[in-house]
Protein backbone atom coordinates (compact mmCIF):
# COMPACT_ATOMS: atom_id res chain seq x y z
CA UNK A 1 0.00 0.00 0.00
CA UNK A 2 1.30 3.45 -0.92
CA UNK A 3 0.92 5.96 1.86
CA UNK A 4 1.04 9.69 1.24
CA UNK A 5 2.71 10.87 4.42
CA UNK A 6 3.05 14.42 3.07
CA UNK A 7 -0.70 14.94 3.45
CA UNK A 8 -0.74 13.92 7.12
CA UNK A 9 -1.05 16.96 9.36
CA UNK A 10 -3.41 16.27 12.22
CA UNK A 11 -3.58 13.50 14.83
CA UNK A 12 -6.58 12.12 12.96
CA UNK A 13 -4.57 11.93 9.71
CA UNK A 14 -1.83 9.95 11.41
CA UNK A 15 -4.35 7.73 13.19
CA UNK A 16 -5.96 6.83 9.87
CA UNK A 17 -2.59 5.87 8.42
CA UNK A 18 -1.80 3.72 11.45
CA UNK A 19 -5.19 2.05 11.23
CA UNK A 20 -4.52 0.93 7.69
CA UNK A 21 -1.07 -0.35 8.69
CA UNK A 22 -2.58 -2.32 11.57
CA UNK A 23 -5.06 -3.89 9.15
CA UNK A 24 -2.16 -4.98 6.97
CA UNK A 25 -0.37 -6.42 10.00
CA UNK A 26 -3.47 -8.33 11.10
CA UNK A 27 -3.84 -9.89 7.68
CA UNK A 28 -0.17 -10.82 7.31
CA UNK A 29 -0.10 -14.62 7.24
CA UNK A 30 3.38 -15.23 5.80
CA UNK A 31 6.82 -14.37 7.10
CA UNK A 32 7.33 -11.99 4.19
CA UNK A 33 4.02 -10.20 4.80
CA UNK A 34 4.74 -9.93 8.53
CA UNK A 35 8.17 -8.50 7.72
CA UNK A 36 6.75 -5.91 5.35
CA UNK A 37 4.09 -4.93 7.87
CA UNK A 38 6.74 -4.47 10.58
CA UNK A 39 8.92 -2.36 8.26
CA UNK A 40 5.94 -0.16 7.40
CA UNK A 41 5.17 0.35 11.08
CA UNK A 42 8.76 1.40 11.85
CA UNK A 43 8.59 3.75 8.87
CA UNK A 44 5.43 5.22 10.41
CA UNK A 45 7.24 5.72 13.74
CA UNK A 46 10.10 7.49 11.98
CA UNK A 47 7.82 9.84 10.01
CA UNK A 48 5.17 10.70 12.56
CA UNK A 49 5.97 13.74 14.73
CA UNK A 50 6.58 12.56 18.22
CA UNK A 51 4.94 15.54 19.88
CA UNK A 52 1.73 14.79 18.00
CA UNK A 53 1.61 11.03 17.55
CA UNK A 54 3.55 9.66 20.53
CA UNK A 55 0.70 7.34 21.58
CA UNK A 56 0.25 6.13 18.01
CA UNK A 57 3.93 5.30 17.88
CA UNK A 58 3.55 3.17 21.01
CA UNK A 59 0.76 1.21 19.33
CA UNK A 60 2.96 0.77 16.26
CA UNK A 61 5.87 -0.42 18.40
CA UNK A 62 3.72 -2.98 20.24
CA UNK A 63 2.44 -4.26 16.90
CA UNK A 64 6.00 -4.70 15.68
CA UNK A 65 6.64 -6.70 18.87
CA UNK A 66 3.57 -8.87 18.21
CA UNK A 67 4.73 -9.58 14.65
CA UNK A 68 8.22 -10.42 15.90
CA UNK A 69 6.95 -12.72 18.62
CA UNK A 70 4.81 -14.52 16.03
CA UNK A 71 7.88 -15.03 13.85
CA UNK A 72 9.85 -16.43 16.82
CA UNK A 73 6.94 -18.76 17.67
CA UNK A 74 6.83 -19.99 14.07
CA UNK A 75 10.57 -20.70 14.19
CA UNK A 76 10.18 -22.50 17.51
CA UNK A 77 7.40 -24.61 16.07
CA UNK A 78 9.54 -25.54 13.05
CA UNK A 79 12.35 -26.67 15.34
CA UNK A 80 9.86 -28.58 17.49
CA UNK A 81 8.81 -30.56 14.42
CA UNK A 82 12.45 -31.57 13.90
CA UNK A 83 12.93 -32.68 17.49
CA UNK A 84 12.09 -36.38 17.16
CA UNK A 85 14.29 -36.87 14.11
CA UNK A 86 17.15 -34.97 15.74
CA UNK A 87 16.82 -37.08 18.90
CA UNK A 88 16.92 -40.29 16.84
CA UNK A 89 19.99 -39.14 14.91
CA UNK A 90 21.68 -37.98 18.12
CA UNK A 91 21.32 -41.48 19.56
CA UNK A 92 22.68 -43.04 16.36
CA UNK A 93 25.77 -40.81 16.46
CA UNK A 94 26.29 -41.32 20.20
CA UNK A 95 26.06 -45.10 19.90
CA UNK A 96 28.50 -45.17 17.01
CA UNK A 97 30.89 -42.88 18.87
CA UNK A 98 30.79 -45.19 21.88
CA UNK A 99 31.40 -48.28 19.74
CA UNK A 100 34.29 -46.53 18.00
CA UNK A 101 35.87 -45.51 21.30
CA UNK A 102 35.64 -49.14 22.46
CA UNK A 103 37.30 -50.24 19.22
CA UNK A 104 40.05 -47.65 19.73
CA UNK A 105 40.65 -48.94 23.26
CA UNK A 106 40.85 -52.46 21.89
CA UNK A 107 43.38 -51.43 19.23
CA UNK A 108 45.39 -49.74 21.96
CA UNK A 109 45.36 -53.10 23.83
CA UNK A 110 44.06 -51.28 26.90
CA UNK A 111 42.35 -54.32 28.40
CA UNK A 112 45.43 -56.50 27.98
CA UNK A 113 47.56 -53.79 29.53
CA UNK A 114 45.15 -53.27 32.41
CA UNK A 115 44.89 -57.02 33.11
CA UNK A 116 48.65 -57.45 33.17
CA UNK A 117 49.08 -54.45 35.43
CA UNK A 118 46.38 -55.53 37.88
CA UNK A 119 47.74 -59.08 37.97
CA UNK A 120 51.21 -57.75 38.75
CA UNK A 121 49.76 -55.60 41.51
CA UNK A 122 47.86 -58.59 42.92
CA UNK A 123 51.02 -60.68 42.98
CA UNK A 124 52.89 -57.89 44.75
CA UNK A 125 50.12 -57.51 47.32
CA UNK A 126 50.10 -61.23 47.94
CA UNK A 127 53.84 -61.29 48.52
CA UNK A 128 53.52 -58.44 51.00
CA UNK A 129 50.72 -60.26 52.83
CA UNK A 130 52.66 -63.53 53.08
CA UNK A 131 55.71 -61.70 54.38
CA UNK A 132 53.69 -59.95 57.06
CA UNK A 133 52.01 -63.08 58.40
CA UNK A 134 53.38 -64.65 61.56
CA UNK A 135 53.76 -68.44 61.84
CA UNK A 136 50.63 -69.98 63.33
CA UNK A 137 48.58 -66.92 62.46
CA UNK A 138 45.01 -67.83 61.71
CA UNK A 139 45.45 -66.21 58.34
CA UNK A 140 48.21 -68.66 57.61
CA UNK A 141 45.85 -71.06 55.91
CA UNK A 142 44.57 -68.31 53.67
CA UNK A 143 48.09 -67.34 52.81
CA UNK A 144 49.00 -70.90 52.03
CA UNK A 145 46.04 -71.16 49.69
CA UNK A 146 47.08 -67.93 48.05
CA UNK A 147 50.64 -69.11 47.62
CA UNK A 148 49.33 -72.35 46.15
CA UNK A 149 47.22 -70.31 43.72
CA UNK A 150 50.24 -68.21 42.86
CA UNK A 151 52.30 -71.36 42.23
CA UNK A 152 49.55 -72.72 40.00
CA UNK A 153 49.42 -69.43 38.11
CA UNK A 154 53.14 -69.52 37.60
CA UNK A 155 52.97 -73.16 36.42
CA UNK A 156 50.14 -72.31 34.03
CA UNK A 157 52.05 -69.37 32.58
CA UNK A 158 55.22 -71.43 32.22
CA UNK A 159 53.24 -74.21 30.55
CA UNK A 160 51.64 -71.76 28.16
CA UNK A 161 55.03 -70.34 27.34
CA UNK A 162 56.44 -73.82 26.72
CA UNK A 163 53.59 -74.64 24.38
CA UNK A 164 54.08 -71.38 22.53
CA UNK A 165 57.77 -72.07 22.18
CA UNK B 1 42.38 -60.19 17.35
CA UNK B 2 43.08 -59.01 20.84
CA UNK B 3 43.15 -62.54 22.16
CA UNK B 4 45.72 -63.50 19.59
CA UNK B 5 47.87 -60.51 20.41
CA UNK B 6 47.74 -61.47 24.09
CA UNK B 7 49.17 -64.83 23.19
CA UNK B 8 52.02 -63.23 21.34
CA UNK B 9 52.70 -60.90 24.18
CA UNK B 10 52.52 -63.86 26.47
CA UNK B 11 55.25 -65.42 24.38
CA UNK B 12 57.25 -62.18 24.50
CA UNK B 13 57.18 -62.22 28.21
CA UNK B 14 57.18 -65.86 29.13
CA UNK B 15 59.11 -67.85 26.51
CA UNK B 16 61.61 -69.73 28.70
CA UNK B 17 64.38 -69.92 26.14
CA UNK B 18 63.11 -73.10 24.42
CA UNK B 19 62.89 -73.57 20.69
CA UNK B 20 63.83 -70.29 19.00
CA UNK B 21 62.58 -71.55 15.68
CA UNK B 22 59.18 -72.14 17.21
CA UNK B 23 59.19 -68.59 18.46
CA UNK B 24 60.00 -67.34 14.98
CA UNK B 25 57.25 -69.48 13.44
CA UNK B 26 54.78 -68.18 15.98
CA UNK B 27 55.71 -64.59 15.33
CA UNK B 28 55.43 -64.93 11.56
CA UNK B 29 52.20 -66.89 11.78
CA UNK B 30 50.77 -64.32 14.13
CA UNK B 31 51.72 -61.45 11.88
CA UNK B 32 50.41 -63.02 8.71
CA UNK B 33 47.28 -64.37 10.38
CA UNK B 34 46.22 -60.88 11.39
CA UNK B 35 47.33 -59.28 8.15
CA UNK B 36 44.07 -58.94 6.32
CA UNK B 37 43.98 -58.72 2.53
CA UNK B 38 41.94 -55.52 2.84
CA UNK B 39 44.77 -53.81 4.67
CA UNK B 40 44.78 -50.10 3.90
CA UNK B 41 46.80 -47.13 4.90
CA UNK B 42 44.96 -44.80 7.26
CA UNK B 43 43.24 -41.87 5.55
CA UNK B 44 43.85 -38.25 6.50
CA UNK B 45 41.02 -37.35 8.86
CA UNK B 46 42.13 -33.71 9.08
CA UNK B 47 39.60 -32.22 6.62
CA UNK B 48 36.76 -34.14 8.27
CA UNK B 49 37.78 -33.07 11.77
CA UNK B 50 38.03 -29.48 10.56
CA UNK B 51 34.62 -29.63 8.83
CA UNK B 52 33.06 -31.05 12.01
CA UNK B 53 34.62 -28.31 14.12
CA UNK B 54 33.27 -25.67 11.72
CA UNK B 55 29.77 -27.13 11.93
CA UNK B 56 29.92 -27.36 15.73
CA UNK B 57 31.15 -23.82 16.17
CA UNK B 58 28.76 -22.40 13.57
CA UNK B 59 25.67 -24.08 15.01
CA UNK B 60 26.50 -22.98 18.55
CA UNK B 61 27.21 -19.41 17.46
CA UNK B 62 24.05 -19.18 15.36
CA UNK B 63 21.94 -20.22 18.34
CA UNK B 64 23.81 -17.86 20.65
CA UNK B 65 23.41 -14.97 18.20
CA UNK B 66 19.64 -15.33 17.92
CA UNK B 67 19.34 -15.88 21.66
CA UNK B 68 21.31 -12.68 22.32
CA UNK B 69 19.18 -10.64 19.90
CA UNK B 70 15.95 -11.80 21.54
CA UNK B 71 17.62 -11.04 24.86
CA UNK B 72 18.23 -7.47 23.68
CA UNK B 73 14.55 -7.18 22.78
CA UNK B 74 13.59 -8.58 26.18
CA UNK B 75 15.71 -6.04 28.05
CA UNK B 76 13.38 -3.57 29.78
CA UNK B 77 13.85 0.16 29.41
CA UNK B 78 15.54 1.85 32.33
CA UNK B 79 13.97 5.26 31.86
CA UNK B 80 11.10 6.55 34.02
CA UNK B 81 7.75 5.48 32.53
CA UNK B 82 4.17 6.22 33.42
CA UNK B 83 1.90 3.49 34.82
CA UNK B 84 0.54 2.34 31.45
CA UNK B 85 3.96 2.30 29.87
CA UNK B 86 5.39 0.40 32.82
CA UNK B 87 2.67 -2.25 32.52
CA UNK B 88 3.13 -2.53 28.77
CA UNK B 89 6.89 -2.77 29.25
CA UNK B 90 6.55 -5.61 31.78
CA UNK B 91 4.22 -7.51 29.43
CA UNK B 92 6.48 -7.19 26.43
CA UNK B 93 9.56 -8.21 28.45
CA UNK B 94 7.74 -11.29 29.76
CA UNK B 95 6.57 -12.21 26.25
CA UNK B 96 10.09 -11.97 24.80
CA UNK B 97 11.53 -13.91 27.76
CA UNK B 98 9.07 -16.74 27.17
CA UNK B 99 9.69 -16.77 23.41
CA UNK B 100 13.44 -16.83 24.05
CA UNK B 101 13.11 -19.70 26.53
CA UNK B 102 10.91 -21.74 24.18
CA UNK B 103 13.24 -21.25 21.21
CA UNK B 104 16.30 -22.05 23.32
CA UNK B 105 14.69 -25.29 24.53
CA UNK B 106 14.23 -26.43 20.93
CA UNK B 107 17.69 -25.25 19.85
CA UNK B 108 19.24 -27.23 22.71
CA UNK B 109 18.26 -30.37 20.82
CA UNK B 110 20.13 -29.11 17.75
CA UNK B 111 23.18 -28.44 19.93
CA UNK B 112 22.88 -31.94 21.43
CA UNK B 113 22.85 -33.35 17.90
CA UNK B 114 25.98 -31.37 17.05
CA UNK B 115 27.61 -32.60 20.27
CA UNK B 116 26.91 -36.17 19.12
CA UNK B 117 28.41 -35.35 15.71
CA UNK B 118 31.50 -34.00 17.49
CA UNK B 119 31.73 -37.13 19.66
CA UNK B 120 31.50 -39.28 16.54
CA UNK B 121 34.29 -37.28 14.90
CA UNK B 122 36.40 -37.62 18.07
CA UNK B 123 35.81 -41.37 18.06
CA UNK B 124 37.06 -41.62 14.48
CA UNK B 125 40.12 -39.64 15.59
CA UNK B 126 40.58 -42.07 18.51
CA UNK B 127 40.59 -45.04 16.14
CA UNK B 128 42.98 -43.21 13.84
CA UNK B 129 45.35 -42.41 16.73
CA UNK B 130 45.16 -45.95 18.09
CA UNK B 131 46.03 -47.24 14.63
CA UNK B 132 48.95 -44.86 14.30
CA UNK B 133 50.37 -45.66 17.73
CA UNK B 134 50.02 -49.46 17.58
CA UNK B 135 53.74 -50.03 18.15
CA UNK B 136 53.65 -47.89 21.30
CA UNK B 137 50.61 -49.81 22.59
CA UNK B 138 52.35 -53.13 22.22
CA UNK B 139 55.45 -51.71 23.93
CA UNK B 140 53.31 -50.70 26.89
CA UNK B 141 51.80 -54.18 27.03
CA UNK B 142 55.28 -55.71 26.77
CA UNK B 143 56.45 -53.54 29.66
CA UNK B 144 53.48 -54.64 31.76
CA UNK B 145 54.09 -58.27 30.82
CA UNK B 146 57.74 -57.93 31.78
CA UNK B 147 56.77 -56.42 35.11
CA UNK B 148 54.43 -59.32 35.82
CA UNK B 149 57.01 -61.88 34.70
CA UNK B 150 59.64 -60.27 36.93
CA UNK B 151 57.32 -60.61 39.89
CA UNK B 152 56.52 -64.24 39.14
CA UNK B 153 59.91 -65.45 37.98
CA UNK B 154 62.22 -62.97 39.60
CA UNK B 155 65.27 -61.86 37.64
CA UNK B 156 65.14 -65.00 35.48
CA UNK B 157 62.10 -63.80 33.51
CA UNK B 158 62.57 -64.97 29.93
CA UNK B 159 61.55 -62.16 27.58
CA UNK B 160 62.18 -61.06 24.05
CA UNK B 161 64.49 -58.10 23.99
CA UNK B 162 66.11 -55.73 21.51
CA UNK B 163 65.46 -56.39 17.84
CA UNK B 164 62.96 -59.17 18.52
CA UNK B 165 60.88 -56.89 20.67
CA UNK B 166 61.11 -54.15 18.04
CA UNK B 167 59.96 -56.55 15.35
CA UNK B 168 56.91 -57.57 17.35
CA UNK B 169 56.13 -53.89 17.96
CA UNK B 170 56.47 -53.20 14.25
CA UNK B 171 54.17 -56.09 13.40
CA UNK B 172 51.54 -54.92 15.79
CA UNK B 173 52.01 -51.38 14.49
CA UNK B 174 50.94 -52.57 11.05
CA UNK B 175 48.19 -54.73 12.49
CA UNK B 176 46.88 -51.77 14.47
CA UNK B 177 46.79 -49.68 11.29
CA UNK B 178 44.90 -52.42 9.47
CA UNK B 179 42.45 -52.82 12.34
CA UNK B 180 41.95 -49.06 12.53
CA UNK B 181 41.41 -48.76 8.77
CA UNK B 182 38.92 -51.63 8.85
CA UNK B 183 37.01 -50.14 11.76
CA UNK B 184 37.03 -46.65 10.19
CA UNK B 185 35.72 -48.11 6.96
CA UNK B 186 32.95 -50.03 8.75
CA UNK B 187 31.95 -47.06 10.89
CA UNK B 188 31.90 -44.51 8.06
CA UNK B 189 30.02 -46.90 5.77
CA UNK B 190 27.44 -47.56 8.49
CA UNK B 191 27.04 -43.86 9.23
CA UNK B 192 26.77 -42.66 5.62
CA UNK B 193 22.99 -42.43 5.62
CA UNK B 194 22.82 -40.96 9.13
CA UNK B 195 25.37 -38.29 8.18
CA UNK B 196 23.26 -37.23 5.20
CA UNK B 197 20.11 -37.18 7.33
CA UNK B 198 21.87 -35.19 10.02
CA UNK B 199 23.16 -32.71 7.42
CA UNK B 200 19.60 -32.23 6.15
CA UNK B 201 18.24 -31.66 9.65
CA UNK B 202 21.02 -29.26 10.64
CA UNK B 203 20.56 -27.30 7.43
CA UNK B 204 16.81 -27.05 8.10
CA UNK B 205 17.43 -25.86 11.64
CA UNK B 206 19.97 -23.28 10.47
CA UNK B 207 17.58 -22.08 7.76
CA UNK B 208 14.99 -21.49 10.48
CA UNK B 209 17.42 -19.30 12.44
CA UNK B 210 18.61 -17.61 9.26
CA UNK B 211 15.02 -16.54 8.59
CA UNK B 212 14.92 -14.85 12.01
CA UNK B 213 18.14 -12.99 11.22
CA UNK B 214 16.86 -11.51 7.97
CA UNK B 215 16.13 -7.76 8.12
CA UNK B 216 12.71 -8.83 9.39
CA UNK B 217 11.73 -9.73 12.05
CA UNK B 218 14.46 -9.36 14.70
CA UNK B 219 16.48 -6.56 13.09
CA UNK B 220 13.43 -4.41 12.39
CA UNK B 221 12.14 -5.05 15.92
CA UNK B 222 15.45 -3.83 17.35
CA UNK B 223 15.35 -0.74 15.15
CA UNK B 224 11.83 -0.12 16.40
CA UNK B 225 13.05 -0.58 19.95
CA UNK B 226 15.91 1.91 19.59
CA UNK B 227 13.59 4.47 18.02
CA UNK B 228 11.01 3.95 20.76
CA UNK B 229 13.63 4.50 23.44
CA UNK B 230 14.82 7.77 21.85
CA UNK B 231 11.22 8.94 21.57
CA UNK B 232 10.30 8.02 25.13
CA UNK B 233 13.39 9.81 26.38
CA UNK B 234 12.42 12.84 24.27
CA UNK B 235 15.90 12.77 22.81
CA UNK B 236 14.85 12.72 19.22
CA UNK B 237 11.73 13.44 17.19
CA UNK B 238 12.54 12.04 13.78
CA UNK B 239 9.22 13.13 12.29
CA UNK B 240 9.71 16.69 13.48
CA UNK B 241 13.33 16.69 12.37
CA UNK B 242 12.21 15.59 8.92
CA UNK B 243 9.76 18.47 8.73
CA UNK B 244 12.44 20.96 9.81
CA UNK B 245 14.77 19.58 7.19
CA UNK B 246 12.12 19.99 4.52
CA UNK B 247 11.35 23.55 5.66
CA UNK B 248 15.06 24.38 5.63
CA UNK B 249 15.43 23.02 2.10
CA UNK B 250 12.44 25.05 0.92
CA UNK B 251 13.69 28.26 2.56
CA UNK B 252 17.15 27.75 1.15
CA UNK B 253 15.71 27.05 -2.29
CA UNK B 254 13.70 30.25 -2.20
CA UNK B 255 16.72 32.21 -1.00
CA UNK B 256 18.89 30.91 -3.87
CA UNK B 257 16.12 31.58 -6.34
CA UNK B 258 15.71 35.15 -5.15
CA UNK B 259 19.44 35.74 -5.00
CA UNK B 260 19.94 34.61 -8.59
CA UNK B 261 17.03 36.66 -9.87
CA UNK B 262 17.76 40.08 -11.32
CA UNK B 263 17.53 42.64 -8.57
CA UNK B 264 14.91 45.36 -9.14
CA UNK B 265 16.28 48.78 -10.07
CA UNK B 266 13.70 50.89 -8.27
CA UNK B 267 15.01 51.80 -4.76
CA UNK B 268 11.82 50.69 -2.94
CA UNK B 269 11.60 47.39 -4.78
CA UNK B 270 15.30 46.77 -4.20
CA UNK B 271 14.92 47.38 -0.47
CA UNK B 272 12.00 44.94 -0.33
CA UNK B 273 14.01 42.41 -2.32
CA UNK B 274 16.94 42.65 0.09
CA UNK B 275 14.63 42.43 3.12
CA UNK B 276 13.11 39.24 1.73
CA UNK B 277 16.58 37.79 1.11
CA UNK B 278 17.60 38.65 4.65
CA UNK B 279 14.43 37.10 6.08
CA UNK B 280 15.00 33.90 4.14
CA UNK B 281 18.63 33.83 5.26
CA UNK B 282 17.51 34.24 8.88
CA UNK B 283 14.98 31.46 8.46
CA UNK B 284 17.61 29.10 7.08
CA UNK B 285 19.93 30.02 9.95
CA UNK B 286 17.22 29.39 12.56
CA UNK B 287 16.35 26.05 11.01
CA UNK B 288 20.06 25.18 10.87
CA UNK B 289 20.25 25.92 14.60
CA UNK B 290 17.29 23.65 15.29
CA UNK B 291 18.86 20.90 13.25
CA UNK B 292 22.22 21.43 14.96
CA UNK B 293 20.56 21.08 18.37
CA UNK B 294 19.20 17.65 17.41
CA UNK B 295 22.37 16.58 15.57
CA UNK B 296 24.16 14.79 18.49
CA UNK B 297 21.04 12.71 19.29
CA UNK B 298 20.44 12.04 15.60
CA UNK B 299 24.05 10.96 15.12
CA UNK B 300 23.90 8.65 18.17
CA UNK B 301 20.64 7.17 16.90
CA UNK B 302 21.93 6.52 13.38
CA UNK B 303 25.10 5.04 14.88
CA UNK B 304 23.03 2.57 16.94
CA UNK B 305 20.97 1.62 13.90
CA UNK B 306 24.15 1.15 11.85
CA UNK B 307 25.66 -1.04 14.59
CA UNK B 308 22.57 -3.25 14.49
CA UNK B 309 22.68 -3.45 10.71
CA UNK B 310 26.37 -4.40 10.64
CA UNK B 311 25.89 -7.00 13.40
CA UNK B 312 22.99 -8.64 11.59
CA UNK B 313 24.94 -8.62 8.31
CA UNK B 314 27.76 -10.48 10.04
CA UNK B 315 25.37 -12.95 11.66
CA UNK B 316 23.60 -13.65 8.38
CA UNK B 317 26.95 -14.28 6.71
CA UNK B 318 28.04 -16.57 9.56
CA UNK B 319 24.86 -18.68 9.34
CA UNK B 320 25.17 -18.89 5.55
CA UNK B 321 28.77 -20.06 5.99
CA UNK B 322 27.69 -22.63 8.56
CA UNK B 323 25.09 -24.02 6.16
CA UNK B 324 27.87 -24.40 3.61
CA UNK B 325 30.04 -26.06 6.29
CA UNK B 326 27.26 -28.58 6.99
CA UNK B 327 27.14 -29.53 3.30
CA UNK B 328 30.94 -29.73 3.23
CA UNK B 329 30.96 -31.91 6.36
CA UNK B 330 28.65 -34.46 4.72
CA UNK B 331 30.65 -34.33 1.47
CA UNK B 332 33.99 -34.91 3.22
CA UNK B 333 32.50 -37.80 5.19
CA UNK B 334 31.28 -39.42 1.97
CA UNK B 335 34.64 -38.87 0.27
CA UNK B 336 36.50 -40.43 3.19
CA UNK B 337 34.14 -43.40 3.30
CA UNK B 338 34.68 -43.91 -0.41
CA UNK B 339 38.44 -43.69 0.02
CA UNK B 340 38.30 -46.34 2.74
CA UNK B 341 35.99 -48.48 0.67
CA UNK B 342 38.48 -48.58 -2.20
CA UNK B 343 40.26 -51.89 -1.87
CA UNK B 344 44.01 -51.64 -1.91
CA UNK B 345 46.46 -54.56 -2.03
CA UNK B 346 48.48 -55.10 1.14
CA UNK B 347 51.80 -53.37 1.19
CA UNK B 348 54.00 -56.39 0.43
CA UNK B 349 57.19 -54.38 0.87
CA UNK B 350 56.28 -53.73 4.49
CA UNK B 351 55.58 -57.43 5.04
CA UNK B 352 58.88 -58.45 3.50
CA UNK B 353 60.71 -55.92 5.63
CA UNK B 354 58.97 -57.18 8.73
CA UNK B 355 59.89 -60.76 7.87
CA UNK B 356 63.52 -59.70 7.66
CA UNK B 357 63.27 -57.93 10.99
CA UNK B 358 61.81 -61.03 12.58
CA UNK B 359 64.56 -63.18 11.07
CA UNK B 360 67.17 -60.85 12.49
CA UNK B 361 65.42 -60.78 15.83
CA UNK B 362 65.23 -64.54 16.08
CA UNK B 363 68.85 -64.89 14.98
CA UNK B 364 69.89 -62.58 17.77
CA UNK B 365 67.95 -64.77 20.17
CA UNK B 366 70.06 -67.86 19.39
Amino acid sequence: MTIDYDQAETFSDWAKILESLLDDAAQASTAEARGEAAEALVDFMQRSPNWLAKDLDRVAARTVDALTLTAIEVATQKLRLQRLELQRLTKVFEAEAEANQAAARSIRLERVHATLKSTATAVEDLRTLVASLQAGDELGAVANDAVTALTSLRAALASAADKGA
Amino acid sequence: MVGASVTVNGIDAMAPGGSRRAVRRSLLAFGLLLWTPACKSLPDLGPYTEATANVGQGVREAGAAVDAEIGRLATPLTIPLDADETKAEAERTAAYDKARKDLRAQWDQVVAAVDAVTAYSASLEAIYSAGKSGAKSVEKVADAAKSLADKLFGGSAPILTGAASSAVSAIYGEIAKARAAKKLQASMATMGLAVNQMATELDKALATLEALLQPQPLEVALRSRVLERYQLEYKLDLGQRKKVLEAREQAHGRFVQKLSATAPSAPDALAAHEAQLEALEDQVERLDMVLASTEPAYRAYTQEIETIRVRFDQQRRAVAETRKAVAEWARVHAALAEQLETKRPPDIAVLVQLGKQIDAAVESYR
